[in-house]
């Protein structure tokens, strides 16, 4: 298997009120390429400030620490006009030099695969300049990009209705996704957006073109919110919690789409969520948060039937499914 | 404590403390530093500026000295303009959080008289009501209260009609409490923020309506009013126009000084509901 | 004897000029310490019913019946004075309470409104409920935004049974916790029924907690009650379409090993 994103030692600390708080301590963490993996957690446990994180959309206040690589394939940034990448970009478009010349090379020749680290995110993202000269020793090369959100990196929210422009019809928002990041013109990037509703299975895909997300509901509004995360044809697709407020019929729906998305383009899912039965239909692999830190992360299976840390087994008794035996039941109460 | 020194990162906010804490030093100490009537004649008329250090900013036409006029009209501007704001916001609060919780009829009817209110000039608002009830302090600021507070209703009606629909009003509503219990303790406090952040532009609108009044001799007349100096110095503006000047500069740094102020607080408040 | 029984509930809206069923001719009852689950997707009409049998909205037909009496004949005070009786716990602990409250606040009001207290006497109730409900009497002071979801919830819950209801409506009252105080919250709710026969109007979207807690559930879809029967013998059987959708989606943990 060959990795896709490569996190080393992340620690995150935002301050908050005056006081530091730790979001994320020390996690080491591969995504394969392909692979789907779910990252859960209960509240506080950095499960979204570690997908902000890979996405590049942590707010500038936050210290970060630790290093992000990417392994991105040496096409992937081709389709999008270079002129907007470097403000963009999570991660500046910093890349070390010696092994970019490595690399280009490696390309060039066409040998040891389709794959090459595009940008090793460095230090403190935003206050890089506390590291010493020596350790910066980057130089940007503007052939080589970064990951790009959008692009390289989909994206989709728990709350559809506030990652949706209220004031712009549907059509236009996942135009503007594949216009911006393919290059296409409008009318083939209505054409595309109008394919992309039909494949998140949106009923009358033209006439929701031109209807705004208060018009739809909140099942319809992330399926409109996963067709713009795809419209570019992203490597990676993260979904944030992105069924938690939808109910159980819907959820499930969505999750088959995002299954069923994932597999036709061969796309990579990070898939956040705090329920561990849902993770558990939709991935592979499974990471598990607490307060901040990896406390387990294995396969799918191991997780589910062996769980080695106590934290985990708590997690798996606590979930109610239709064969546990109710607490009634458990409690000898009964009317 | 974090509240004040977020309210004091920013420039404004301090020079417009700054002046405020001046002008209120002015109007408490105006009794202690120049006890007695302010209006009485203390030297020759018209007597310029800096030339004696009895009086130091001069007289006027009847010779009546400038400083303690300024300084005891200090008092008038600032008494009307935090009464007139007060009683303007007190009034729209209440109004504009009755009739946003009441809904219905109520809101209309209220909401109707805010527009009638609203409609008309507040200046001319009050020059037709000091006119009718005669000039007197409480009258000033009665019929300034009067044209200013449909502002802060409709905000406030705004705020509670978004409010009302919260789960903690309809908690309220499940454990027994009374509509007008719910109505000013659960809602009102909640809906004040941005009806206080109207604040500092209502302060400074009465500050001037009230120097209007005053200019145009609608003013309290037992009382020195900036508004009434500059009238009272018009006369002579080409001979002694320091008589309108200083009143002038002092009506100008007031108002500067309460927005500024006003800013700031807003400013603080925005930055702490960021955080939070 | 039943504590709530409802009959033939209706309640329509307009949407886009047309008008809707939340409700449509739903009934049901609930018996003293029974829990009694609405299921069903988001749009079926379960949260309207919870509003409309507490008289935060009104129906546009049908009875409620709660305690033997009419309860949409009360109004003004009569009303408020019954709704002691009656109580609720809203999803969301923190929007279900004044943002400017304290803890000791929340737990006054229904102890001074109802008169079950002297102003004296209060704050040894009110430490009282929070030691029912597995909190120290220290937290008494603390505001609510400063405690956790699941302590909220706890104080959510005390504020209810403050004034000794017979039911209380459990709106979504756990889907927003975590799992693990999720579990604790529902032991405590369980507790408390055993201990006060409080009868609970459950309701939420997810079968596997419903099968935990409730004795009956009644299944919506659209506003209409399509199939009702002891919990787990419906969850385990469902024969509405939209009982086999709610098995369905629900997720499942296959575990070959159990603890």
């Amino acid at each position: 298997m060959t990795a896709l994103l490569s996190i080393r030692d992340l620690s995150v600390r935002y301050r908050q009120d005056g006081v530091d708080v730790t979001a994320l301590k020390g996690i080491s963490l591969d995504v394969e390429a392909s692979e789907r993996l779910a990252i859960i957690g209960e509240s506080g446990s950095g499960k979204s400030t570690l997908a902000l994180a890979a996405a590049g959309l942590l707010a500038g206040s936050a210290k970060i620490d630790g290093r992000i690589d990417w392994f991105l394939p040496a096409n992937a940034g081709a389709k999008a006009p270079p002129s907007v990448l470097p403000d963009i970009s999570p991660s500046r478009g910093e890349i070390g030099s010696s092994v970019a010349d490595a690399l280009l090379a490696t390309s060039k020749i066409g040998e040891g695969g389709d794959h090459k680290p595009i940008s090793p995110q460095e230090g403190e993202m935003s206050r890089r300049t506390e590291r010493g000269a020596t350790e910066r020793r980057l130089s940007v090369i503007g052939e080589i990009q970064a990951p790009l959100l959008g692009r390289d990196i989909g994206f989709v929210f728990q709350d559809p209705s506030s990652s949706l422009d209220p004031v712009m019809p549907i059509g236009e928002q996942i135009a503007e996704v594949a216009r911006t990041h393919l290059g296409l013109t409008w009318p083939e990037a209505y054409a595309k957006a109008k394919t992309l509703l039909d494949r998140v299975h949106l009923p009358d895909p033209e006439a929701t073109l031109g209807a705004y997300p208060h018009q739809l509901s909140g099942g319809q509004k992330q399926r409109v919110a996963i067709a713009a995360a795809i419209a570019a044809g992203p490597k990676l697709l993260i979904a944030d919690e992105a069924t938690s407020a939808l109910d159980t019929i819907v959820q499930a729906e969505i999750v088959s789409l995002i299954r069923r998305l994932v597999a036709e383009d061969g796309m990579t899912l990070v898939f956040i969520s705090h329920d561990i039965a849902l993770a558990a239909t939709l991935a592979s692999r499974i990471a598990v948060l607490r307060h901040g830190e990896l406390v387990e992360f294995g396969k799918t299976h191991q997780i589910i039937d062996a769980p080695r840390h106590a934290y985990t087994r708590t997690l798996l008794d606590a979930h109610l499914g239709l064969d546990a035996e109710p607490l009634l039941d458990r409690q000898g109460a009964s009317a | 404590m974090s509240r004040l020194s977020r309210f004091f990162r920013t420039p404004e906010a301090i020079a417009g403390a700054l002046v405020l804490a001046l002008l209120v030093v002015m109007a408490l100490t105006a009794p202690l530093l120049f006890p007695g009537d302010p209006q009485a004649i203390a030297g020759p008329a018209l007597l310029p500026p800096f030339q004696t250090w009895s009086l130091p900013l001069g007289t006027d036409r009847l010779g009546r000295d400038v400083l303690p006029e300024l300084f005891h009209g200090a008092r008038t501007s600032l008494a009307v303009g935090l009464a007139a704001a007060a009683a303007a916001l007190l009034i729209g609060a209440a109004v504009g959080t009755l009739a946003g919780f009441a809904g219905g009829l109520i809101d209309e009817v209220l909401m109707r008289i805010t527009d009638a209110f609203q409609t008309v000039p507040s200046f001319l608002l009050a020059l037709a009501f000091v006119s009718i009830v005669g000039p007197s302090l409480g009258v000033v600021i009665g019929a300034i209260a009067l044209g200013a507070w449909t502002g802060p209703a409709r905000v406030a009606r705004a705020e509670v009609l978004s409010i009302r629909e919260r789960d903690y009003v309809a908690g309220a509503r499940v454990i027994g409490m009374h509509p007008l219990e719910i109505a000013f303790r659960e809602v009102l406090p909640n809906a004040l923020p941005p009806v206080l952040a109207l604040s500092s532009v209502i302060v400074a609108a009465a500050i001037l309506t009230e120097a209007a009044l005053s200019f145009l001799g609608l003013g309290d007349p037992n009382r020195v009013t900036w508004g009434g100096m500059i009238a009272e110095g018009r006369a002579v503006l080409r001979t002694a126009p320091y008589l309108s000047i200083f009143p002038g500069i002092a009506l100008v740094l007031t108002v500067l000084g309460v927005y500024l102020a006003g800013e700031g607080v807003v400013e603080g408040n925005a930055v702490r509901r960021s955080l939070s | 004897m039943t504590v709530l029984a409802v009959s033939n509930l209706a309640k329509r809206y307009r949407r886009g000029g047309k008008p809707f069923a939340a409700v449509d001719d739903v009934s049901f009852e609930i018996g003293p310490a029974e829990t009694l689950a609405l299921a069903g997707p988001s749009g079926s009409g379960k949260s309207t019913i919870a509003r409309l049998v507490l008289r935060l909205l009104e129906p546009d037909a049908g009875r409620i019946e709660f305690e033997g009496a009419d309860f949409l004949a009360l109004s003004g005070a009569a009303l408020r004075a019954r709704r002691a009786r009656l109580q609720m716990v809203f999803q969301d602990p923190l929007a279900a309470f004044n943002p400017r409250a304290t803890v000791a606040r929340v737990l006054d009001d229904p102890l001074r409104i109802h008169g079950i207290a002297s102003r004296a006497e209060r704050p040894r109730r009110i430490a009282a409920l929070l030691e029912r409900v597995g909190l120290g009497a220290d937290l008494a002071a603390r505001a609510i935004h400063e405690i956790s979801g699941g302590q909220r919830q706890r104080v959510a819950i005390a504020r209810a049974i403050a004034t000794q209801p017979s039911l209380i409506v459990l709106d979504e009252a756990v889907s927003a916790l975590d799992v693990s105080v999720r579990g604790q919250i529902l032991e405590l709710l369980l507790d408390l029924q055993r201990q006060e026969r409080i009868a609970y109007l459950f309701i939420s979207h997810d079968l596997g907690v419903i099968r935990a807690v409730a004795h009956r559930v009644v299944i919506l879809d659209a506003g209409r009650a399509v199939e009702s029967g002891v919990a787990r013998a419906v969850i385990g059987n469902p024969q509405s379409a939209i009982g086999k959708a709610l098995v369905a989606a629900t997720p499942k943990l296959n575990r070959t090993t159990r603890p």
